[in-house]
């Protein structure tokens, strides 16, 4: 049986509009009900595009924003009411492997510094164990002793997102955030980041929730997947399964739009229609009914319960028999 | 075989610099025949950019780029013609399409007085006539409602709309060649294979040029007829877009089509590498420059500079002394996949 | 570990060397740096260099035109304008300089806390914006009145005049610090506010506050000056360039030289502390090596 790590339930993520007065005149729903458990060892895919809220949500659940509603258990502790104390703690279970290697690190700070500054601020060992640490990483992630004293504007991106990579390591986390952590680099800069990171998954048992709007990188990585849309989990299911699949409409377009790698293969599109619906005032019923090709009726009345088709695999539509 | 729109022989860009002359492109040749898409791919730093900003000549002469080379549009090498022929040139025999929409268009102005700002220039139209047209560009890029459209402001756009909008701007005066820098990069992919599947449609109706610059090599694979892979201000390798995926001669083509993960058949348990990185402009290796990171290197790439050699098919050419070795028979790898050969 | 040790000394050299190396290249930083640094200087050494006291009157030699004994000429009261120069800039340099220290030392706090603190914030920067209403030379013409002259109330109300638009600078910059993702990096790792706002902030927006409390010494400068001739800075007999400038309206077209010397330093050291500041801006940002 698989070791469930995190579980998220109803997680809700408001972020005020405010007035001209400081007073809030509405809510931006980045979440919104979101739900989902991840598993020891495994790699959860988020997938959805500008705006759907996935990156919002990989912050919430682990506390880097404090969610408007719902709650996260980690190891059934609850995230949400945890202390200051206790959080500190927990800072060293949940981290995170931010997108731009270029604001990811204090430009004033050498690399070095970077890590065992993390080990000092969660109190770990004297100046001199702090170092070997950190000098570990270094090694394990592909950077030289050499390196430790450098700036990081001296760094390819590449080479950043080792350190960033790095970083989340040292505290020997069980959790790592990826939000979107190749989308800045180079194919080739890309691979080599991959793989660094299955190495680690797999030396170190992690489990990684892994950002991302590029499917491709999604269905090498991940293990299971879930698609969001305009702050909901519209679907979640194995990687190969929701690939060969899908159930709800808009993953079928996003599958449909993603190009094809191979010149020979024309392949046919679903055409997405409009624009996507602002955040502060979605649609009634199913976020999806304005650009849903087959939108019915009760699509915009009703919000669509949760089917499950099978035991791994659910969707949010109405039309899901 | 088509007319020949444009055709550059032998360009070479440097600038000058703190740290001395880097030259960014290296004796570039290509050429783009009519009513085709030319894919220019490569990684960032391999001068993709600056090749196209150079048929423009886009950057500042005085101090700090300099030209060298032909670059033969219609006839015409534009090189030798002054800045005023040069602004004829722009916006209305060629146009360009950048990455950043946002920034690309001007935010005090509405979309309708930018669309026509360049038909006033060039075609001298009157400001009605212009205004028909702008509407009419819009409609012809797939934007709703265009007469509504023409009166918004950029930031009541969303960047699919915005890019159309700059390519609707680009194509105002019914240019022969399009050059799009990595247009659909900073967009979604729903909303870039609306983009991609405009500029086909466009390149069809109007039957004009178009090079693509991209990294993304699905994008290649799906639009492009031709593709040049550059490396280091250099092209490495020139085909069709079936000679480049199904036979890459180059190690450097055969890593970059390798390391992309695929979205259809086996998953394998680790990505292709190419070792180590990009090096930088002022530290570019001597003999072959792809040389440092090849599997299939050998003693004698390090010391002779490469020529871009046809394989004999047509229009095949590989800068590569091995590609016949390596296309015959799987030579072996001089360093396992992936291995890291120093960053 | 030793080995890393010798790495480290290595790269510090080097770094340090390309520094100076940067600095020597920038051509206003040195510009600037050289006037700055001769009128620091000159400010120093004035016992030395001085050839009398600047108190010491010789009423027989009453505005004397510049000769070799008086370099700058005498004033009204037969003191050699040079000597009193160079004492004044004793004066002028020590306001500018501690007016600079203290409005960037605490401007930079209250932006940092103003950046973090959203109340905080919003009181701070209307007591700024409050300040900022009045212009600058009038408040401090208005506290003078209030505080007394002398040097150290000068220093007060320069200080207090130039603190809003540092807090404000401060501020700014914090604020994009703030949205960096490096920032929520150090959260992710459970630093406190304070831990993140300075060892993280602090050094990150000291480019610009640096910058700008050049422009504050060079802008003290002028606004002590300023002060004097109105009658209200730096109280005589003691001598500041303003002071020299007040005493010499008097008697404008008969002694031109007891306007023109004093404006003429305060003019350059303006200049080279303003040169300095825009040099600085190029050197401190980390980007460009």
């Amino acid at each position: 049986m698989r070791e469930e790590i995190l579980r998220a339930e109803h997680v809700k993520m408001y972020f005020p509009i405010r007035g001209a007065l400081g007073k809030a005149v509405g809510h931006v729903k980045a979440v919104d009900d979101v739900s989902l458990s991840l598993y020891k060892g495994e790699t959860y895919g988020l997938v959805g595009e500008t705006g759907c809220g996935k990156s919002t949500l990989g912050r919430v659940l682990i506390r880097l924003l404090k969610a408007t509603g719902g709650t996260v258990l980690y190891k059934g502790e609850d995230l949400f009411t945890a202390n200051e104390k206790e959080l500190r703690r927990l800072r060293r279970e949940l981290q995170m492997v931010f997108q731009d290697p270029y604001t990811s690190l204090n430009p004033r700070m050498r690399v070095g510094e970077v890590l065992t500054e993390v080990l000092k601020i969660q109190g770990i060992g004297d100046k001199d164990s702090r170092m070997a640490d950190a000098l570990a990483v270094f090694e394990k992630v592909g950077l030289l002793p050499e390196h430790f004293y450098r700036f990081p504007h001296e760094f390819s991106g590449g080479q950043r997102q080792r350190i960033g990579l790095a970083r989340a390591l040292i505290l020997n986390p069980g959790l790592i955030i990826c939000d979107e952590p190749v989308s800045a680099l180079d194919v080739s800069v890309q691979s080599q980041i991959i793989n660094l990171l299955l190495d680690m998954q797999e030396e170190r048992g992690l489990t990684y929730l892994f950002i991302s709007h590029d499917m491709s990188v999604i269905r090498y990585i991940a293990d299971r997947v879930g698609v969001m849309y305009l702050g909901h989990l519209v679907e979640e299911a194995p990687v190969d399964e929701l690939f060969a699949d899908p159930a709800h409409p808009y993953t079928k377009v996003l599958l449909s739009a993603v190009p094809s790698d191979n010149p020979h293969v024309k392949k046919e599109r679903v055409i997405l229609e409009g624009d996507l619906p602002s955040p502060a005032d979605p649609p009634a019923g199913c976020v999806f009914c304005t650009r849903c090709p087959y939108a019915k009726e009760i699509c915009r009345e009703k919000k669509p319960g949760r089917t499950d088709i099978n035991e791994t695999h659910r969707v949010y539509c109405h039309l899901t028999k | 075989m088509r007319e020949k729109i444009l055709e550059i022989e032998n360009l070479s860009t440097s600038f000058k610099t703190e740290r001395g002359i880097m030259k960014a492109v290296d004796g570039v040749s290509f050429h783009v025949e009519k009513g085709e898409i030319l894919g220019l791919v490569g990684e960032s730093g391999c001068g993709k950019s600056v090749t196209s900003q150079s048929i423009l000549r886009l950057y500042d002469e005085k101090y700090t780029a300099e030209y060298e080379g032909r670059i033969l549009f219609d006839g015409c090498d534009l090189l030798t013609l002054g800045e005023k022929e040069m602004r004829k040139i722009r916006g209305h025999e060629i146009s360009m399409i950048f990455q950043d929409a946002l920034s690309s268009l001007n935010p005090v102005f509405t979309v309708g007085n930018q669309i026509m700002e360049p038909l006033l220039i060039h075609q001298k139209l009157s400001k009605e006539e212009a205004r028909k047209k702008a509407v009419e560009l819009l409609t012809l890029v797939g934007i709703p409602m265009p007469e509504k459209r023409v009166e918004q402001y950029p930031h009541e756009l969303s960047g699919g709309m915005r890019q159309r909008v700059m390519i609707a701007i680009a194509l105002a005066c019914r240019p022969k060649l399009l050059i799009a820098d990595e247009p659909t990069t900073a967009l979604d992919v729903t909303v870039q294979a609306q983009i991609m599947d405009l500029i086909l449609s466009l390149n069809k109706k109007l039957s004009m040029g178009v090079i693509l610059i991209t990294h993304d090599l699905s994008v290649v694979a799906e639009t492009c007829s031709r593709v040049a892979v550059m490396y280091l201000g250099q092209i490495v390798e020139e085909g069709s877009v079936f000679e480049i995926f199904d036979s890459p001669s180059h190690p450097y083509t055969k890593g970059l089509i390798q390391s992309i993960p695929r979205m259809a058949g086996e998953r394998a348990r680790r990505l292709y590498m190419i070792p180590g990185t990009v090096p930088l402009l002022n530290q570019i290796p001597s003999g072959c420059r792809f040389a440092p990171r090849c599997p299939y290197v050998l003693s004698a790439c390090r010391k002779r500079t490469q020529e871009l050699l046809e394989t004999g098919a047509g229009g095949h050419r590989v800068r590569c002394m091995r590609f016949a070795e390596l296309e015959t028979k799987e030579a072996a790898p001089v360093r396992a996949a992936g291995e890291e050969c120093g960053v | 570990m030793t080995d890393l040790y010798a790495i480290r000394k290595k790269l510090l050299k080097e770094q340090r060397q390309l520094l100076v190396h940067k600095f020597f290249k920038n051509r206003l930083a040195v510009t600037g740096g050289t006037i700055t640094f001769v009128m620091l200087f000159l400010a120093l050494l004035a016992p030395v260099l001085a050839p009398q006291g600047p108190l010491d009157m010789i009423v027989t030699d009453r505005l004397l035109a510049p000769s070799a004994a008086h370099p700058f000429g005498t004033d009204t009261f037969g003191r050699d304008v040079f000597t009193r120069i160079l004492y004044g800039a004793r004066v002028s340099m020590a306001i500018g300089f501690f007016v600079g220290l203290i409005t960037m030392a605490a401007g930079m706090l209250l932006g940092l806390l103003a950046s973090y603190f959203k109340l905080l914030d919003e009181i701070l920067m209307r007591i700024c914006d409050g300040l900022n209403a009045i212009p600058s030379t009038l408040l401090a013409i208005a506290f003078m009145s209030a505080l007394g002259g002398s040097i150290t109330n000068v220093i007060v109300s320069l200080s207090i005049v130039s603190i809003p638009r540092m807090a404000r600078i401060a501020r700014s910059a914090a604020v994009v610090v703030k949205g960096q993702t490096y920032i929520e990096a150090v959260s992710a790792a459970g630093a406190s506010p304070l831990h993140i706002i300075f060892r993280h902030m602090a050094p990150n927006i000291l480019s610009p506050v640096i910058v700008q409390a050049s422009y504050v010494f060079a802008n003290a400068i002028i606004t002590e000056a300023a002060l004097s001739f109105l009658g209200v800075g730096v109280p005589v007999p003691q001598p500041s360039w303003g002071n020299i400038l007040y005493e010499g309206k008097d008697v404008i077209y008969n002694a031109w030289w007891m306007i023109v010397y004093p404006a003429v330093f305060t003019a350059l050291t303006v200049f080279g502390l303003n040169l300095f500041g825009d040099g600085l801006r190029d050197l401190l940002d980390p980007h460009t090596s």
